[in-house]
């Protein structure tokens, strides 16, 4: 009540004056740190439920397995155990070579997409496009993949069309083709809409410029749109290389029985509950996604200078 | 002119080339789902609906839908009200220092779901609260809440910042500017955020794979099945949850991230005589 009045009585010189044509920031100036503040439920959620967890796994990469249940030790045994491991190595090469390919496959079919999207449709067909590509993202995962598994079957449709061609039938199912098959079917979208985002950034004048300067669609995505999106290019690579890189979903059901990727043997692990060796592994993966993190932070630094 | 007519067909093509592989196998499959044949392969042998009714019938995919059902309600809500919390804290606070948090905030969304289940796993594993669904709400709302916090922020920097200026001059503390200008005037965000997330934590298998012990969801359930058969039965209940997100996303985007709608702000509250 008290703080009601001392507003009020505030009021009238404040109106008086130019409140209402005071910079906007004023108001955030006053409030900024205390409403700061707002943020800490969801702050706090996110270290207690993400952060914690995440550190408590890395930190039982370091413990003893007794009787099948972690036991607290600092042992770098687990460390040695999994990295002197051919079979690990092979694993890790075989999902660095998968995730590589399938964010550059990504790319190319995603840069040509998002570039349609902004620069080739009017308002309300782009509109209604952006909805279709969301679409994928906010849809079941796993049933998609699911679908894949359908379609792709050897007596599936796709086959079932080919051999109505009188084309041989092709066997797709339980190979790394199908995993990245199912790869794109989430990621693709994903890319496509951090590049639409990216492009729909580019002043548009340049873009006409360019265009009225006697430049065709293939220039101008080849000399004005990518130069301007290199760092939507490099982000979208890296999120869609992390992202598969940590899939067990498409190569559990698309690729067959057999582990060969870096995650489904965490999961083997998991399953005999080797968790100590299964958090070594996940601290491999991490170290990966930072390194690569901070590998495209400074590409993205260091052409932003030169530009 | 006619290599420029050739390019925007190209790209044209490599647009709907992407839309058809988006969207062909969730086609097939929602079209074998009213096959008369056991197996999803040619030639049709016919219509009918008896899968979706052996879908009714399934007791198993029932109590997995209602949980799933809880499950996202309760994520989406916590995650509504934290990221509208969020949202108002960052329309006033920036610099370093926000950066920061705001990229913690956002830093789930970029680790694998696979990591942020199994490390939750052995963590709750350890706590002794692993195993049921409370777990798997918690680790939801990890991931939907920045989607709720990012779409509730967009209509938040809509709203003028004069409104709010003017409610603080005409004596409103800050709570009473959250109550009675910022929340009434972003309800529709509101909505769309708790879509959103409620597709989120609706689709979502491994996290909920990792955590929900016997108290199985949806995707969860659906994906056992995967693994064991190929039941058009699948094919029924595939369609079911698709057109389910389809149509929840469908409503969050026209309510409100579609630009096409805005409500404008009040007017009249700094109208002086």
């Amino acid at each position: 009540m008290a703080v009601q009045v001392r507003r009020a009585s505030q009021g009238p010189r404040e109106v008086g004056g130019t409140a209402a044509h005071r910079p906007a920031a004023a108001t955030s100036q006053s409030l900024g740190p205390r409403v700061a503040w707002f943020a800490f439920p969801l702050f706090l959620w996110q270290a207690l439920f993400s952060l914690v967890p995440l550190l408590y796994l890395l930190n039982i990469s370091v413990w003893r397995l007794e009787n099948f249940r972690p036991v607290p030790a600092v042992t770098l045994a687990n460390y040695a155990n999994v990295l002197g491991t051919g079979y690990y190595w092979a694993g890790y090469l075989a999902s660095l070579q998968l995730s590589a390919a399938t964010s550059l496959i990504v790319l190319v079919i995603a840069v040509p997409t998002a570039y349609a999207l902004v620069c080739h449709l009017g308002e309300r067909p782009k509109r209604v496009l952006v909805l279709l590509m969301l679409t994928p993202l906010l849809t079941s995962y796993v049933i998609r993949i699911y679908a894949w598994h359908v379609t792709l079957a050897d007596n599936g449709i796709v086959n079932g069309v080919l051999m109505g061609l009188g084309l041989e039938p092709i066997r797709v199912l339980y190979t790394k083709t199908a995993i990245t098959i199912g790869f794109l079917s989430y990621y693709l979208p994903v890319a496509v809409l951090i590049l639409f985002v990216g492009i729909s950034s580019i002043d548009r004048y340049v873009l006409e410029a360019a265009r009225n300067l006697g430049c065709g669609p293939f220039r101008i995505l080849w000399e004005v749109v990518i130069p301007n999106i290199r760092r939507a290019l490099v982000f979208s690579f890296v999120f869609v290389f992390i992202l598969t890189f940590g899939d067990i979903i498409s190569p559990a059901n698309l690729g067959g029985g057999r582990s060969y990727l870096l995650s489904s043997m965490i999961l083997d692990r998991i399953r005999v509950n080797q968790w100590p060796e299964a958090a070594v592994m996940s601290a491999w993966m991490l170290a990966t996604f930072l390194l690569l993190l901070a590998a495209a932070i400074t590409v993205t630094r260091s052409r932003k200078i030169v530009s | 002119m006619s290599r420029e007519v050739l390019a925007r067909l190209v790209f044209r093509l490599v647009l709907v080339g992407s839309l058809i592989f988006l969207f062909l196998p969730v086609a097939v499959m929602i079209l074998f789902s009213f096959n008369v044949d056991r197996f999803p392969s040619l030639p049709w042998k016919g219509f009918t609906l008896a899968w979706y009714a052996e879908l009714l019938r399934d007791q198993a995919l029932n109590e997995a839908l209602w949980r799933s059902l809880i499950v996202a309600s309760i994520s989406a809500s916590v995650s509504v009200a934290f990221g509208f919390t969020a949202a108002y804290a960052f329309r006033h606070w920036s610099g370093p220092r926000a950066n920061s948090v705001l990229g913690f905030i956002f830093l789930p969304v970029f680790l694998p779901y696979f990591m942020l289940g199994m490390a939750s796993a052995v963590y709750f594993g350890t706590l002794g609260i692993g195993g049921h669904l409370g777990a798997v709400i918690l680790i939801h709302v990890v991931i939907c809440a920045p989607i709720a916090f990012a779409v509730i922020r967009i209509r938040l920097e809509e709203i003028g910042r004069d409104v709010e200026e003017a409610a603080i001059n005409l004596g409103a503390d800050s709570l009473r500017v959250i109550w009675e200008v910022m929340l009434p005037n972003s309800i529709m965000a509101l909505v769309g955020g708790f879509l959103l997330a409620f597709t989120f934590s609706w689709d979502e298998f491994l996290i909920a794979w990792f955590l929900s012990g016997f108290d199985n969801t949806l995707p969860v359930v659906i994906w056992s099945m995967v693994r064991s058969t190929i039941s058009p039965k699948i094919n029924a209940a595939g369609a079911l949850v698709f057109a389910t997100s389809v149509i929840l996303v469908s409503v969050g985007y026209f309510v409100a991230v579609s630009p096409a709608r805005r409500t404008p702000s009040p007017p009249a509250v700094i109208e002086g005589p």
